[in-house]
């Protein structure tokens, strides 16, 4: 099982570098195309993924002499018989990436390797708790200790983004905070992701593994300060500190659950019980909520990005959740007109909303002047 | 500002007329230096975008042009692969990589046709991994064929350094990244079994070396000319 972890962590790793180069040559060929409104994205910089030929063509080196490096650590391991696990190696890289991307100001190394921190520290929660031979198909310190580091890149970024020569780093932290936790939400809001919940909180859980525990209460500590700190600091908008905290304390609750049972039948007719009722409200209600706060956030922060993504996701929502929960009893042909008519009328209001949300944030004038 | 002293500076400008006659005349004119100064902006900055334009579809037509010859090279020598011995084959493959290096350094060094200079030169970049790949299979080298890419890299890289060439320095960062990431996967999925077929690890240690040291170089020089805006 552990080298099929091994497998799956690095064909994630690949595919994440492929998205991410397919992702910069779109964008590449968006910034040629789109020449014309790049003086209208420059107040918008640091969201491009590439400044210039030069900045794009130095850190692709940079990634590239990183990932060399990375094979010939894991190819001197392989020689030596393999004295390390492929985890460590693993961990080896993200540090790596880690100093290349701070000596280089490289945003590419930094995004690469904190997504590498990332798949090592659900592979590394899974093998502690297999090494300690409670063996469930589901580690609750794996999700739990995900959506702290999110919240944490989340507030840093933040943080990040107040220094001019680091906000691109920011910005970074922040998206990748942001697409995890949306991840989970969405994961823990569907069927699925309720029955993955209810193996995790199976027997003693977390308290059964010490490394899981003592790791997950640093990564605790970190995020707690870090939202105590973006708060004080005025990093995050207080409501925006309420809500994280919110979910911190929420997936802080997860890892010490007594044993729940959220769902009856077999695996084709299932159906949630009164607990798991509950608990599929909350995480929906908890997306739902964490959408329409991205969308608000983005407002208050004067940041179109962030009211972009947060639209995407709504889209998404909707239509997952439209198709999730009213498929299967509604007549198709009702379902398909519903579903044309409601997403009409997001669009409709949508482009209303947006246009009104980016021009009560443009910028004024006078401070465009200035910028230029 | 009026269009009509922009367009006399345009005119001037194409008939090679210097910038302080220009600038004389306007002053004769009656324009403030202020004025002057961003009539003679508006013209010249119409006049790179032009030159700018021209350079770009030079750049375009000439670089297609090698791809096509590079491929037209590897058609030849694959349809009389079996008549050709081992030898005729190899110095083929040398003789046309030596041939349209050199070309593309007389056209760009001595006959100033820079764009049609570095196109050659591209197309150089481009025989010598197909020589690599053709090496390998003429020898049956033993080995994984990430390495074959990973060698490519490594020459387009150190062609790129030398010649500062983009496109070379693009074909570089393709090929490694297909080697790089390559690599684990066939290591993950026991593709290479036997330990023969491993690549070094120092060549890989010096494509590390080298792609570093290229990147840190490239961003410092990035870094230094955008200080604040990064």
């Amino acid at each position: 099982m552990d080298s099929w972890i091994g497998v799956i962590a690095i064909y994630l790793m690949g595919l994440v570098v492929v998205i991410f180069v397919i992702a910069a040559i779109i964008g590449a060929f968006l910034r040629q195309k789109h020449r014309a409104c790049r003086e209208l994205n420059d107040q918008n910089w640091y969201l491009q993924i590439s400044l210039s030929r030069k900045d794009a063509l130095s850190q692709w080196f940079l990634v590239l002499g990183s990932l060399a490096l990375v094979n010939a650590v894991y190819v001197i391991n392989n020689n030596f018989g393999e004295i390390f696990s492929w985890r460590l190696v693993l961990l080896i890289s993200v540090l790596i990436f880690g100093l290349v991307a701070y000596f280089g100001r490289s945003v590419y190394c930094a995004a690469i390797g904190i997504i590498g921190f990332l798949v090592w520290w659900a592979a590394q929660t899974s093998f502690w708790q297999i090494k300690n031979n409670v063996v469930y198909s589901a580690v609750i310190a794996a999700p739990v200790g995900l959506m702290w580091l999110a919240i944490l890149l989340y507030a840093a970024g933040f943080w990040q983004m107040r220094k001019m020569a680091w906000k691109r780093f920011g910005a970074a932290y922040a998206i990748i905070g942001l697409i995890v936790m949306n991840f989970l939400l969405f994961s823990f809001s569907t069927k699925s992701g309720l029955s993955f919940l209810e193996e995790m909180t199976a027997r003693g859980g977390i308290f059964d593994v010490w490394q899981n525990l003592i790791a997950l209460l640093i990564i605790g500590g970190l995020t707690f300060a870090a939202i105590g700190y973006g708060w004080m600091g005025k990093i995050l908008i207080k409501w925006e500190a309420f809500f994280t905290a919110g979910l911190f304390v929420l997936f802080g609750l997860l890892f010490a659950l007594p044993d729940q049972s959220l769902l009856t039948g077999n695996y084709y007719s299932r159906q949630l019980t009164s607990a798991g009722l509950l608990w599929a409200a909350i995480f929906n209600f908890l997306l739902l909520f964490e959408i329409l706060g991205v969308i608000f956030a983005g407002y208050l922060r004067r940041e179109i990005w962030m009211i972009n993504f947060g639209a995407v996701l709504l889209i998404i929502f909707m239509a997952v959740k439209y198709f999730d929960w009213f498929f299967k009893f509604m007549d198709k042909s009702v379902f398909f007109i519903v579903a044309g008519i409601m997403l009409f009328v997001i669009g409709w209001a949508m482009e209303r909303g947006r246009r009104y949300l980016a021009q009560t944030i443009q910028p004024r004038d006078d401070v465009n002047q200035e910028n230029q | 500002m009026e269009s009509n002293h922009i367009q006399y500076a345009k005119q001037a400008l194409k008939g090679g007329k210097p910038k302080e006659e220009i600038y004389r005349d306007l002053l004769a004119r009656g324009l403030k230096i202020e004025e002057i100064e961003d009539c003679l902006a508006a013209a010249t900055s119409n006049e790179d975008a032009k030159e700018e334009a021209q350079k770009k579809t030079v750049r375009v037509v000439a670089t297609i042009g090698a791809i096509l010859i590079g491929l037209g090279i590897f058609s030849f020598i694959a349809a009389n692969w079996q008549e050709m011995t081992r030898e005729g084959k190899m110095l083929t493959v040398i003789f046309s990589m030596l041939c349209v290096d050199a070309i593309g350094w007389y056209l760009r060094e001595k006959a100033r046709l820079e764009k049609s200079g570095e196109a050659m030169l591209f197309l150089g970049s481009l025989i010598f991994g197909g020589a690599i790949f053709l090496a390998a299979q003429m020898y049956n080298t033993r080995v994984y064929w990430p390495d074959g890419f990973l060698w490519w890299a490594l020459g387009s890289l150190a062609a790129a350094w030398v010649l500062e060439i983009a496109a070379i320095r693009w074909l570089a960062v393709f090929v490694g990244f297909v080697a790089l990431v390559w690599y684990p996967f066939g290591i993950f999925s026991r593709e290479i079994y036997n330990p023969l077929f491993l690549t070094s690890w120092l060549l890989l240690l010096i494509a590390a070396i080298a792609f570093l040291i290229s990147g840190f170089k490239l961003r410092r020089e990035f870094l230094n000319e955008s200080p604040d805006n990064f």
